[in-house]
């Protein structure tokens, strides 16, 4: 069917790093396949609140206690994600409804606002400068916020982009520097055969046809699927331990603007923004349901909704946004987002499997283009402008990378 | 053009109450929706769309939302959204329409 | 919050003919009965009944209204049945540990004045109706255009005439019941519009059992017709309604006819002076809190859009979710009534009261009854349709689609023309805002399938509906915290 079938890349997945990769990738002059098993942007990057965090957020904080400096090892992707976003309707020529008007994350007790100053001094030294508010400066900042609220940290860059919108922007504009695209259509085993990996991509029956299947080749691959990155992974015979989250979101009718900051909590799970046409999106990483099929969750239908999770999440965002009581809720939603035990993401490729590179994990929204701009670089210039060594599969991997192979 | 009317011969005698719409005095009957006093008083626009445009009750069941309006107390006490076909005329309710117009009518 | 959520064996979700019936079935089993309506009194659509402080009093004499008045005036005010009116169900969520033994659960959300309730439900019917599918055109957005069925219950609940000329157009001859009413309470019809062509009402002669087994229904709608032409209405044959015309509201309404591919050329139109118009194209079935929980539905052009799949007990795919009336496909109060009996011995048979013989001896006479039913109502469905051609025919590029984000024509072309990969309806609402406004796709939904799926050349089963999201019905955040 494909005209071509041996590409530079074949980049697996068309959510916003896969989207990004490619993007990147094609610019650079490398002849790129992008592959998505369903629609573009349907999974986590089309479903998720949009929210660009910079400070450390309440999952990498809360509870972390020692860890808390392992996990700050992400704040070098934070800061390159920041100039990324400032960057990237011009890059790509298009309104994304880029929004950085700053980020507060909140504080209600002196426990909370003891782990707030620690989290603060913390990513000062990192190099990231948040400013602490107490009291009647909180209110100042953002009238709308509630009372008791004690102190909040002020991220300036921190604010949101449209993801109905980035991913689709990213998609075009690879093809417009020459990527191609296929749609309904899924990578299944992998192989490597010399300097080259062997796709079988298997197309979904549509109207007058049945299902197809065909190969191509590629130098190099990327693993950028998401929360399916482990089954990817398995289809080579490798192991990416990722593993699938569903969680909720929840967007109201629309109003006036009347919130112009992305809203935190440090100890809660909540993100609230209000997007440019007047919604507010309430999220933060609560939990939903996978559907069982066989005693197992079943990864490939939308994840149930957890109506606890939705309750208690409306009731924080109204604690810490009064204004939002008379809002009418008009929609909820899941999304599976692809997670690692230590929540830093997975990038690069292990010696011993060449050409096989993974792009996944962690808040892919915000760090997405970033993802995708540094594994371009590292295909194309075998280098990387930022150190992503802390990221390597091989923290995994190191004594076993291949499947199998004890 | 007299516009909607309400079929007086047919209903008994019914207490009548004042709601206010848009800060204007309204006649209407008790046991009345907000949509139907205001359509039998001639008010057909219900808000302003998006791009200024007027729009009006269009179901008069609950499910397109184009009556919705914000509704309050007395003294701007209880104030919420509320589709003014589903919802029942008190005294002293006030009623303000949503949206702003681009050129009015 | 309030402490564990309340139980009940039955919820009944709409209170109208369809629920009713099934009500009427279930009582005298010894078994909690929860009845939930948005309306403030049972009746549903149908019946919509004005509030008891208006007693009208010729309140719906009409021959077609006589069974269901009688099963309404029977059940209504019942004592063992705990009424919920003024309430929406805003979400059904399965419940993984149902009270009781035998039958699967459901939880559901209640939202009223008073604020949010949970209740758990053994069994749960979903009788929720339908409403009236709007066709789209230059100016339907304005004031004063409305569905028929909108005119209709202004006038049977609130006594009031929505307009003071009121010009009638559609397919369904639930039109010329309407604008009989409207003559009745003293308005003025400038007209009445039929799409079809004048002969196509003669074609229900090649099905003579139909006529026959729904002799009444052809009676009144002949008897009416003819009072109409007596009264110096105009009815008008095989043209369609092209454009309202006004600012603040509709004036006038020009139509024109509707040629042999089903569309309209745009000559030799007329216009009505008129200051509301009235839709008539047929109707869209409420199956989304059926979907919600993932009850197969099926798509039916002319049958309502999604409609809920069901087995012989009326019983959805979904365990203990069973479906009554127009959700499963336009037919009519006579058939949801019948189907509601159906349904009630469905659920008595699932919750043990009665063996499958029992059940069967209480439902046969109305499986009867509801195959004829279903044959009229296919029928009706069939004749009773605008061409396929009319639903995406009459938009100019800057008509309005989706009024609560307004959202065109020409933004879904442009955004299907450069989006290739586009394919489906939730993609589509993804990528332009269609359907994410206050009525959560309930009026653009199928127009916004059809107009992908001409676009794309595929069915609307590729297309699909939108997802159905929780909540079913827009709820203000503090009713669900109970603050
Ligand atoms: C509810 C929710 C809220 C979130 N909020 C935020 C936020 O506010 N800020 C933030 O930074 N991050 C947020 N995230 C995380 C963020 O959405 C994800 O990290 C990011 O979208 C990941 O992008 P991706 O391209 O890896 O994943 P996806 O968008 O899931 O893309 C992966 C794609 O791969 C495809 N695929 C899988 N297997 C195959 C195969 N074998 N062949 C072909 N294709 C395949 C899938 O169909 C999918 O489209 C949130 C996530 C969720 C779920
Ligand atoms: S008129 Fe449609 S919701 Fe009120």
């Amino acid at each position: 069917m494909t005209t071509n079938s041996a590409f530079d890349v074949v980049v697996i997945g068309g959510g916003l790093i896969g989207c990004a990769t490619a993007y990147y990738l094609a610019k650079g002059g490398a002849t790129v396949l992008m592959v998505e098993k369903g629609e573009l942007n349907r999974q986590a990057s089309g479903r998720n609140a949009g929210s660009l965090h910079f400070q450390l957020e309440h999952r990498l904080i809360d509870h972390a206690n020692g860890a808390l400096e392992q996990f700050a090892r992400i704040m070098p992707l934070n800061l390159a994600a920041i100039n990324d976003w400032a960057n990237l309707e011009s890059e790509l020529g298009t309104d994304l409804e880029v929004t950085m008007d700053g980020g507060l994350m909140l504080a209600e007790t002196a426990d909370e606002v003891a782990l707030l100053e620690r989290k603060c001094s913390l990513e000062k030294r990192w190099g990231l400068s948040t400013q602490l508010l107490y009291g009647s400066e909180v209110q100042k900042k953002a009238p709308y916020l509630c009372d008791e609220i004690q102190a909040a940290a002020f991220c300036a860059q921190e604010g949101h982009a449209n993801p109905r919108l980035v991913t689709i922007a990213l998609a075009e504009s690879a093809v417009r520097h020459g990527a191609r695209i296929l749609t309904h259509s899924r990578v299944g085993v992998l192989e490597r055969t010399g300097r080259e990996w062997r796709a079988c991509i298997v197309r979904d029956a549509a109207a007058g046809r049945d299902e197809e299947t065909h190969d191509v080749t590629g130098g190099t691959v990327v693993n950028a699927a998401g929360a399916w990155a482990g089954v990817v992974a398995e289809n080579a015979g490798l192991h990416c331990p990722i593993r699938a989250v569903p969680l909720l979101m929840n967007a109201t009718e629309r109003r006036e603007p009347f919130i112009p900051h992305l809203i935190q909590h440090v100890s809660r799970p909540l993100s609230v923004k209000q997007v440019r046409d007047g919604n507010i999106l309430i999220g933060g990483g609560w939990p939903a349901h996978f559907e069982q099929r066989h005693g197992r969750p079943d990864l490939e239908s939308r994840a149930r909704i957890d109506d606890q999770s939705i309750l208690e999440n409306l009731q924080v965002a109204q604690r810490m946004v009064p204004g939002l009581a008379s809002f009418h809720l008009l929609r909820c939603w899941t999304g599976i987002v692809g997670v690692t035990a230590d929540e830093l993401p997975v990038l690069g490729e292990v010696a011993e499997v060449p050409g096989f590179v993974t792009a996944v994990g962690s808040s892919g929204f915000t760090l997405g283009p970033t993802y995708g701009r540094l594994i371009s670089e590292l295909i194309l210039t075998g280098r990387t402008s930022i150190d992503i060594d802390p990221y390597s599969p091989a923290r995994f991997t190191r004594t076993n990378p291949i499947k199998g192979a004890h | 053009m007299i516009l909607a009317f309400r079929v007086e011969k047919v209903v008994e005698q019914r207490r009548t109450v004042t709601i206010h719409v848009n800060g204007r005095p309204l006649a209407a009957f008790e046991g009345e929706t907000i949509a139907a006093a205001m359509l039998a008083s001639g008010l057909r626009i219900f808000s302003y769309d998006r791009d200024g445009h007027p729009r009006g009750a269009f179901c008069n069941m609950g499910v397109c939302y184009e009556c919705l309006v914000e509704v309050s107390g007395p003294r701007g006490s209880d104030k919420r959204r509320v589709r003014a076909c589903q919802t029942q005329v008190e005294a002293d309710l006030s009623v303000r329409m949503l949206g702003t117009a681009t050129a009015r009518p | 919050m309030k402490g564990a959520p309340a139980q009940t064996d039955v919820l009944i979700i709409g209170a109208g003919p369809a629920s009713l019936a099934a009500a009427s079935a279930v009582l005298g089993h010894n078994l909690s009965i929860t009845i939930v309506d948005e309306q403030l009194r049972p009746g549903g659509q149908f019946l919509r009944q004005p509030p008891r402080c208006m007693q009208a009093h010729n309140w719906l004499d009409g021959r077609l209204y006589r069974p269901a008045k009688r099963l309404l005036q029977t059940i209504e005010d019942h004592p063992d049945i705990d009424w919920r009116f003024g309430t929406t169900v805003s979400a059904l969520f399965p419940d993984p540990q149902p009270p009781g033994i035998g039958a699967a659960g459901h939880s559901v959300w209640l939202t009223g004045a008073a604020g949010m309730e949970r209740l758990r439900a053994r069994t749960v019917l979903l009788a929720s109706g339908c409403y009236e599918r709007p066709l789209m055109f230059p100016g339907w957005t304005l004031p004063g255009v409305m569905g028929a069925g909108a005119i209709q219950t202004l006038l049977k609940s609130q006594q009031v005439v929505s307009g003071d000329r009121i010009l009638l157009v559609g397919s369904h001859p639930l039109q010329l019941i309407v604008a009989d009413q409207i003559l009745k309470a003293g308005g003025k019809v400038a007209g009445v519009v039929f799409s079809q062509p004048a002969l196509a009402g003669g074609s229900i002669l090649q099905h003579p059992g139909v006529l026959f087994s729904h002799f009444l229904q052809f009676t009144e709608i002949a008897r009416v017709f003819f009072r109409l032409r007596r009264a110096g209405v105009r009815v008008i044959f095989g043209s369609a309604i092209t454009e309202a015309k006004g600012t603040g509201g509709v004036l006038a309404a020009t139509i024109a006819p509707i040629d042999s591919m089903g569309g309209v050329s745009g000559t030799g139109t007329t216009e009505f002076e008129c200051d509301a118009v009235g839709l008539c194209y047929g109707f869209l079935v409420s199956s989304e809190l059926a979907r919600q929980v993932g009850a197969e539905a099926l798509w039916s052009e002319n049958r309502g859009g999604w409609l809920v799949q069901h087995d012989e007990w009326m019983e959805s795919t979904v365990p203990g979710l069973f479906v009554a009336g127009e959700v499963t496909g336009m037919a009519g109060a006579d058939a949801a009534i019948v189907e509601g009996v159906i349904a009630g011995m469905g659920i008595l048979r699932s919750l043990g009261n009665l063996d499958t013989q029992q059940a069967e001896l209480g439902a046969s006479d109305h499986r009867r009854q509801r195959e004829k039913n279903e044959r009229f109502a296919r029928c009706l469905a069939d004749l009773a349709s605008p061409p396929h051609a009319l639903w995406t025919g009459l938009m100019a590029p800057e008509t309005i689609v989706c009024r609560c984000e307004t959202v065109t024509r020409q933004e879904l072309d442009d955004a299907l023309s450069v989006h290739t990969h586009i394919q489906t309806a939730d993609a589509l609402k993804l990528l332009t805002r269609i359907g994410m406004g206050l009525c959560q796709g309930r009026l653009c939904h199928s127009t916004a399938a059809q107009v992908l799926s001409v676009t794309r050349k595929t069915s609307i089963e590729n297309v699909g509906s939108f997802h159905a999201a929780v909540p079913a019905r827009p709820v203000p955040i503090n009713k669900l915290t109970n603050t």
